[in-house]
């Protein structure tokens, strides 16, 4: 924790603090500054706000956000299902498939896959400069692909068997008795 | 609504978010340096264009707009008029290009359209769009022409490794999605 804060509060520093300190610098050795160089320092702090706080957060309320509540309050409903819900409903599946299913099982390759270092073909003396990057791409581009088609096997599995359980679901009637 | 009808909408509705959310994981989470350029890729062109060759111009569309623009949401706000736009045209006309394609040059055809949408459309936005619009508001004073140059050769790269991905995925997976 406290490794943490201290990393953070010296990026922080050197992020905040970094430009104005080389135009000090500048200034004392005699280097004029151009007036356009102040016009980007509330750009560079903006950024760097942005980073340290709408970034995380942004990923928290995705990590946190009450899916499977809200999943859970629609479907229980006594007065139906309207046509929105039933959408939103669908869209709350895939994306809780996603985050349960389809990340990990991404994660797992990418983590497998990286133990497969390349060390079979680089340091093979054999094959020349060219040969071992047309290798490498043919790798990476393999890679990609097994990623990408997991990803959409995954998360396309059970879409159909959703729509059809959704539609099932009893449809709130407009106006009523 | 009828219950067919609403199973019909529902599967696209799914189909969109799916991409959608794998072009999101795509661009912000999976970035694979290259180190050639010094650059990196990512695979979130490749679900745009895979999806709108699997599904159309419509979920093409919206994966396009979805997707990518989340990821631009988070940490790069001021793209997200220019992906948006970008990514929504390329994945629709990929799309409409590739609507019935059995043939691999019409499904060649529409990939290269896709390309040329996100290297030229990119440009537009940063050389001339942004300049202009940053004149009044400097939330978008972000490019110029400059650097909109330096960004054409890997924006060249990253279409043509997608393109190439999503022709890929199209073939393994164009028999089971019908």
């Amino acid at each position: 924790m406290l490794i943490g804060l201290t990393a953070g509060a010296l990026v922080s520093i050197s992020i905040v603090f970094a430009g104005g300190f080389v135009a000090f610098l500048k200034t004392k050795v005699g280097i004029p500054n151009s007036p356009d160089e102040y016009q980007y320092s509330p750009y560079y702090i903006a950024r760097y706000l942005n980073i340290i706080t709408v970034v995380p957060l942004s990923l928290v309320l995705f990590i946190t956000f009450p899916f499977l509540q809200f999943e859970r309050s629609i479907i229980t409903s006594s007065e139906g299902v309207t046509l929105k819900q039933k959408i939103f409903l669908m869209v709350v599946r895939v994306i809780n498939n996603v985050r349960y299913d389809v990340l990990p099982e991404i994660w797992y390759v990418i983590i497998e896959e990286k133990e497969d270092n390349f060390s079979s073909y680089l340091d093979d003396a054999t094959l020349g400069k060219f040969a071992k990057l047309k290798k490498r791409m043919k790798k990476l581009f393999l890679k990609n692909m097994y990623i990408a088609a997991i990803g959409i096997a995954v998360s396309l599995e059970y879409v159909p068997l959703w729509a059809v359980e959704i539609a099932q679901l009893p449809t709130k009637q407009k106006g009523g008795i | 609504m009828s219950k067919s009808n609403q199973v019909k909408l529902l599967v696209k509705v799914g189909i969109i978010t799916a991409f959608a959310t794998l072009a999101f994981i795509g661009t912000t989470i999976i970035r694979i340096p290259i180190p050639a350029t010094g650059g990196y890729f990512n695979l979130g062109d490749t679900f745009v264009m895979a999806s709108a060759l699997l599904y159309g111009p419509l979920v093409g569309g919206f994966v396009g707009l979805i997707g990518p623009t989340l990821s631009d949401a988070i940490g790069f706000p001021q793209f997200i008029l220019a992906t948006a736009v970008v990514k929504g045209i390329e994945g629709i006309l990929v799309g409409i290009l590739s609507i019935n394609g059995k043939s691999m040059s019409r499904i060649w055809i529409a990939l290269f359209v896709g390309i040329a949408v996100l290297v030229v459309g990119y440009f537009i936005f940063e050389a001339y769009v942004y300049p202009y619009i940053g004149k009044v508001m400097p939330f978008f004073a972000v490019t110029d022409f400059n650097a909109a140059v330096a960004e054409l050769f890997p924006n060249l790269l990253q279409g043509i490794f997608s393109a190439i991905l999503a022709f890929a995925l199209w073939k393994v997976f164009k028999g089971i999605t019908k």
